[in-house]
């Protein structure tokens, strides 16, 4: 892909740091980062735990405040968004995928795809994101009844249901087998064909980075390079 | 072993706190001893003083008198004027036959009395006995020597006297409480009454006398209020290692603060006095 | 109405939280509903009160006297401030039913006829009010007529003043002057025994040779007259006739105890239920603290998904209204059961003519409010961390708490104590707060049973005391006019009166400065055996030989001194007026006396002598026949039976405290088992992952059941000194709220009770321990480990 094809600019962080606290001890989470993200794109975080990259994601997302520096998306200064305006944004632009699902354990897979529709400006049916995710049949099941595969791909179904302009998804195959994993990855790609929404995808493991169109490396809260992927590997390709 | 220990004094502590629910706590009682005495049976009744000496002056003859000035109290001499009685020509003296006190004018303003009429009476205040009129049922229990005490006069000390008369004549009268009833004169005089009594004595003075109509020596007394009923005997609760006792007693003479016993209990033991609906055999006793 | 997810996943949460849902809805229960009845039954007694006190013309001022004559009542009606006034006939005497072999005490009051009654105005029940007729017709009232089965028709003789005739009732009825229907000499009422009847002046006058004369006068004052300056006018009025004091309807006999339970119903509408309320609002607390802990990564889920913290705090909201809605709203109807309840024993004692209790709208609101209340106090932090929650924050792994050495550690005595005895007290220590609520919550349920229990306590004390202790006598009699000391030998003649003490009673009027206060003073004998003082320390009171004693409110009140001299009008015979010195006060338990020596009494007095009171130690082998005959002597005016007093006391009041102590232990024990379930509950939950590393690692369940055993009963143990404590110190507040003026009772509570409220705690730890060990035994040791959260 060339690199006009990607003009519009969603994000564009400059000197972001963020510091927090564990405990007794300060972590340096992200130093000085700076970075623009665009409309339509699939990006890859990578680096090692503890690189930055959830940090990263997070204050991007509009879940965290940053210690210093700016961000926006689009017009919208992010930093000195309040909590009401941040939340807006998150509802009207943002689909989350964590790692570790986030399901709500007491509503049905179905119903905890309508708990993100119900609340969003457009969204498609919920019907038809479990449908996008392969899991209709599985609607009215509880998480606690799906393999983690399954549950994961809910959450995605949550996610894009909303038809959001960004996809964040922090370590979404981190949990999941090969297989699992790769039908995982599928699902972004086609959401990001489909609805073109520009899809981030935090992981520590390099073959991923393969289906992106730009991979940016993270190590001790810095970027380290950034990289664009001449050519998309289909998901079948890669392998790890 | 650690556990074992702590498990016990777990079990240990309940237990406490069930005994301590459970067990209904000592009671507090008024201890009585029971004591070898002697025991006095009296009657208790109201009683008059009156003097000895009692003088009714009567008119000599049919006339007016003057109307008498002295007071009921008003000491007067012997051979003092206390009345005048017009007769005849003039008026003509009533004079006192001793030295006393007025005790009773019947006729105190001026005007016709007859021969006879009852002018005024005046008593020797330092010779004084005492009167009572008791139930006839009371007094047959009397006997002349009995001794008397007498108090509410004012002073400290109560006044002492020995009966010496029980009328033979009863009467009826009307008793305290509205029934009538026989009653009998009882008499007593005063022995060695102090003068300061003597000061503050007169006639008519009520009195709460009290007449001993019996005693008992070396009697074995124990309160009136430990007795109970069990069945148709007396009991009392004897006091044994800190425990109420019903103990069954046979009675010798019941008077109206003591009884006397005559079988049932011994010198020195402890009983429970007015022992109350919360005392039962058996039950704990706390002593106040 | 559309339900959204979140408020299914609301009913499914509410679905998880069954059981701590129902311990909680157990406490709101208990408190709306006691909340709702008592301030219902407040509401509708006082408002039953004042309508018939309204439309049947109660009185404002009351005055008894020896006796004036009956032209009196045309100087009250022109006292400025009097609107209208009665003058009336009331005479005491003797009712010889067919029933009973004794006779009843009998108060008979003057009807004035039906047509010119304006005040006092009799409620017929049954039957009419008495007309002229050949024989004497008698209205009686219900009390009297139930207690002893009276129809209308029945006959009965009656003596008055030693006249006896024949009366036939005509009607059964009630009076506002008599709604509590208490005989004046005895403390407690005696249906059976002491009857109120009314009959036309004709028959009264004749039989009580009172004819032109009254001796007892009701008047109405003008709107806007100061009851104090009419007070005086009348008592001026009245003053050579033996007027022991007008008063009002404060001080009226009936109206008093009136008064009192209308008060005592708003009082417990407020003090017990605000206990039951205030932890629920504990619990509230820490079910939703604990929730939104565990929920952390849902909140920060809905956060995430774009829900404003708004609409996040209003589903967790939601769900703890409807915890309180699931107790509040039962808790209203089973309030309305209770005040139903109430109002049958309340029509045992007051006669009203109607007493229907009915739910007023307002205290069921009040109800609901107050049981919504706890979600909004309890609630309130929890809502707080919600909104403080970044959900960044709360999708990390949860920082480590922290831990700072413990005391036990800094003095270096970690090495003797096992591991899980350190996880034990630093998992207690590490949330104060929560620990302090728990304990706080175990004190509150221990001391509401020491409260319940003291009731109990204080009543036995009473009684015993009273009956066992001061008043020793058997049976005590009450002359009609003070008698020599030859009544006293006369009793004693009569065969089963074993023993007799004479007392002299009488009314008078206590003057220091600008201090008056009506009072009976008692003139002691110089030994008493029988009837005696008794001091707040169950000390005997010495009578001093010379002076007054006066209770020790005179001292605190009127500011008097011993040594002070203090003014005294006798209100009868030949109303002496004497001053007197003080010689002592005394720490009586309740009411006001003024006690002297007979002796120095009745020179006061300026007579010879005279007795008024004889108390009697009867045999009880011939109880009945003295009984009999006691009453019929015509210079006895009562007799009262202690025995028979005390029984029925027993009886009535008794077992109605004994219910309510019941009912009040219950409810503790469901505070108890609702904080104690709740606190295992929560510890367990909270820690299930410890505990299944802890059983993973190879300690036993024995092991773990332990920990958390150790946990509760180091908060039980905590609990328990402070529980008992404040247990008394309710009971001393209460205490000091009710009469503070005549009441200086010495707060008593067994050891016995304390000892009850801790079994019952600990009877709730078992109970849910036992649940507890079920819940250990069945932890799924992989799903445990497996959610970190």
């Amino acid at each position: 892909m060339q690199d006009n094809q990607f003009s519009e600019v969603l994000f564009s962080a400059k000197q972001l740091s963020k510091i927090y606290r564990m405990g007794e001890i300060d972590v340096h989470a992200l130093r000085e980062i700076s970075l623009e993200l665009f409309a339509g794109e699939i990006v890859v975080l990578l680096g090692p735990s503890g690189s930055g990259k959830s940090t990263l994601l997070n204050i991007l997302g509009g879940l965290d405040n940053p210690t210093s520096g700016e961000v926006h998306y689009k017009e919208h200064n992010l930093v000195t968004a309040t909590e009401k305006e941040l939340t807006t944004f998150r509802r009207e632009h943002v689909g989350f995928v964590f790692q570790f699902y986030n399901l709500i354990p007491s509503l049905t897979a179905e119903e905890n795809v309508t708990l993100a529709t119900e609340i969003a400006l457009s969204p498609i049916s919920s019907n038809l994101a479990l449908h996008l995710v392969g899991l209709e049949d599985r609607a009215h099941h509880f998480p606690s009844q799906l393999s983690g595969g399954e549950q994961q791909r809910i959450a995605i179904a949550r996610a894009v249901a909303k038809r959001p302009d960004i996809l964040l998804c922090d370590e979404p195959t981190g949990a999941l087998d090969y297989t699992t994993g790769k039908k995982v990855l599928e699902t972004l790609l086609r959401v990001n064909s489909e609805i073109a929404t520009l899809v981030v995808i935090i992981t520590h493991n390099a073959s991923i980075a393969g289906i992106a169109d730009r991979v940016i490396k993270m190590a001790n809260g810095r970027i380290h390079s950034v990289a664009t992927n001449s050519k998309r590997m289909s998901v079948e390709d890669i392998q790890w | 072993m650690k556990k074992y220990f702590i498990i016990i004094i777990a079990i240990l502590f309940v237990a406490g706190l069930l005994y301590v629910y459970l067990v209904p706590s000592p009671v507090e009682v008024e201890v009585a001893i029971v004591k070898r005495g002697i025991f006095r049976r009296s009657i208790k009744t109201d009683g008059i003083l009156r003097s000895k000496d009692r003088y009714i002056i009567p008119a000599f003859g049919d006339g007016d008198i003057k109307r008498i000035e002295l007071k009921v109290g008003d000491p007067v001499k012997k051979g003092a004027v206390v009345a005048q009685l017009y007769w005849d020509t003039g008026y003509l003296p009533l004079k006192s036959p001793i030295d006393g006190v007025i005790s009773r004018v019947f006729h105190e303003s001026a005007g016709p009395v007859r021969r006879g009429d009852q002018i005024v009476e005046v008593v020797n205040p330092r010779n004084l006995e005492i009167i009572s009129e008791l139930l006839t049922t009371d007094a047959t229990q009397v006997r002349i020597g009995n001794s008397v005490t007498g108090e509410g006069w004012g002073g400290k000390d109560p006044i002492r006297a020995v009966v010496v008369r029980i009328s033979k004549a009863g009467f009826i009268k009307l008793s305290a409480l509205g029934v009538e009833e026989e009653k009998t004169e009882i008499i007593a005089d005063l022995k060695d009454p102090s003068s300061e009594m003597l000061e503050h004595l007169g006639s008519n003075f009520h009195l709460d006398i009290s007449i001993e109509i019996g005693t008992i020596e070396n009697a074995l007394l124990i309160p009136i209020g430990a007795i109970f009923r069990v069945g148709q005997d007396w009991a009392v609760y004897k006091i044994v290692n800190n425990r109420a006792r019903e103990t069954k007693i046979e009675i010798k003479v019941r008077g109206t603060d003591e009884v006397v016993i005559e079988k049932g209990l011994v010198e020195n033991e402890r009983i429970i006095n007015y022992p109350g609906d919360l005392v039962k055999e058996g039950t704990r006793i706390k002593i106040k | 109405m559309v339900t959204n997810s979140l408020d299914i996943k609301l009913f499914r949460d509410l679905k998880q939280l069954r059981a701590q849902t129902i311990t909680t809805a157990i406490l709101v229960i208990c408190g709306v509903s006691l909340l709702v009845s008592s301030w219902s039954a407040f509401q509708s007694l006082r408002s039953v009160r004042d309508s018939y006190y309204k439309n049947y013309q109660f009185a404002d001022i009351f005055a008894e006297f020896k006796a004036a004559p009956a032209e009196i009542i045309a100087k009250i009606r022109h006292l400025d401030g009097i609107e209208s006034a009665e003058a009336r006939i009331v005479m005491d005497g003797l009712v010889y039913l067919k029933t009973q072999p004794e006779p009843a005490l009998a108060r008979f009051i003057m009807l004035t006829p039906a047509n010119q009654s304006n005040l006092n105005k009799l409620y017929i029940r049954r039957g009419r009010l008495p007309v002229e007729s050949t024989e004497i017709e008698i209205a009686v009232h219900e009390a009297f007529a139930e207690a002893n089965n009276l129809s209308l028709g029945d006959t009965f003789k009656i003596l008055i003043q030693g006249q006896s005739e024949d009366a036939k009732i005509v009607g059964i009825t009630i009076s506002p002057e008599f709604v509590y229907a208490l005989n004046p000499a005895a403390p407690l009422p005696d249906d059976h025994h002491f009857g109120i009847f009314w009959l036309l002046p004709k028959p009264l006058q004749r039989m009580a040779k009172m004819k032109d004369v009254t001796n007892s006068i009701i008047a109405k004052m003008s709107k806007d007259a100061s009851t104090g300056a009419v007070l005086e006018r009348v008592n001026q009025v009245l003053k050579p006739y033996g007027n022991s004091g007008a008063y009002e309807r404060k001080h009226q006999l009936s109206n008093m105890f009136v008064e009192d339970e209308i008060r005592q119903q708003k009082a417990s509408a407020i003090i017990t239920p605000s206990i039951f309320l205030l932890v629920a609002a504990f619990l509230t607390h820490i079910i939703l603290s604990r929730l939104v802990a565990i929920h952390r990564p849902q909140i920060a889920t809905l956060k995430a998904l774009g829900y404003y913290d708004r609409e996040i705090s209003l589903h967790y909201m939601k769900m703890i209204l409807i915890m309180m809605l699931v107790g509040a709203i039962p808790g209203i109807f089973l309030g309305d059961i209770i005040g139903i309840l109430l109002t049958r024993t309340y029509q045992q004692f007051f006669h009203f003519p109607n007493l229907n209790f009915s739910l007023s709208l307002q205290a069921a609101i009040i109800g609901l409010v107050a049981g919504i209340t706890p979600a909004l106090l309890g609630g309130w932090s929890g809502l707080r961390a919600i909104y403080k929650l970044t959900p960044a924050e709360a999708m990390r792994a949860p920082s480590p708490p922290v831990y700072k050495p413990s005391i036990i550690e800094r003095w270096g005595l970690q090495t003797r104590i096992s591991i899980k005895t350190k996880m034990v007290w630093r998992n207690l220590f590490f949330r104060p707060v929560r620990l302090l609520l728990s304990v706080l919550g175990i004190c509150a349920a221990l001391a509401v049973i020491v409260t319940g229990g003291s009731w109990n306590d204080m009543t036995d004390f009473l009684m015993a005391t009273q009956f066992q202790r001061q008043q020793r006598e058997d049976m005590s009699v009450s002359f009609l006019k003070p008698l020599p000391a030859s009544s006293i030998r006369e009793l004693l003649n009569i065969p089963g009166i074993l023993a007799a003490e004479g007392q002299r009673s009488v009314p008078a009027r206590l003057i220091y400065k600008n201090h008056k206060r009506e009072l009976g003073i008692t003139g002691w004998p110089d030994h008493i055996q029988m009837s005696r003082k008794l001091d707040k320390d169950l000390k005997n009171i010495e009578i001093p030989d010379n002076g007054i004693l006066l209770s020790r409110y005179f001292q605190d009140a009127w500011g008097l001194k011993v040594g002070e001299n203090i003014d005294i009008e006798i209100l009868e015979g030949k109303l002496p007026v004497f001053s007197t010195r003080i010689a002592a006060f005394s720490d009586d338990l309740i009411g006001l006396s003024a006690s002297m020596k007979f002796r120095p009494l009745l020179k006061e007095l300026k007579e010879e002598t005279g007795y008024n009171v004889v108390t009697l130690k009867v045999d009880p082998i011939k109880s009945t026949e003295v009984y009999v005959k006691l009453k019929n002597f015509s210079q006895i005016y009562s007799v009262n039976l202690k025995k028979q007093l005390y029984l029925g006391f027993q009886e009535s009041m008794g077992g109605l405290i004994r219910v309510f102590t019941m009912v009040l232990i219950i409810f503790a024990l469901a505070i108890a088992i609702g904080i104690i379930y709740n606190s295992v509950r929560v510890s367990f939950s909270e820690r299930s992952w410890e505990m299944a590393s802890l059983r993973i690692l190879g300690f036993s369940k024995g092991s773990v059941f332990e920990m958390l055993t150790s946990e509760i009963v180091t908060q039980i143990s905590l609990a328990i000194i402070p529980g008992c404590l404040a247990g008394w110190g309710l009971v001393y507040l209460s205490m000091e709220s009710i009469h503070a003026e005549t009441f200086s009772f010495p707060v008593f509570i067994e050891p016995s009770t304390f000892a009850m409220a801790i079994l019952v705690i600990i009877f709730a730890l078992i109970f849910s321990l036992l649940i507890m060990l079920r819940m250990i035994g069945s932890i799924n040791l992989v799903d445990a480990l497996k959610v970190r959260e």
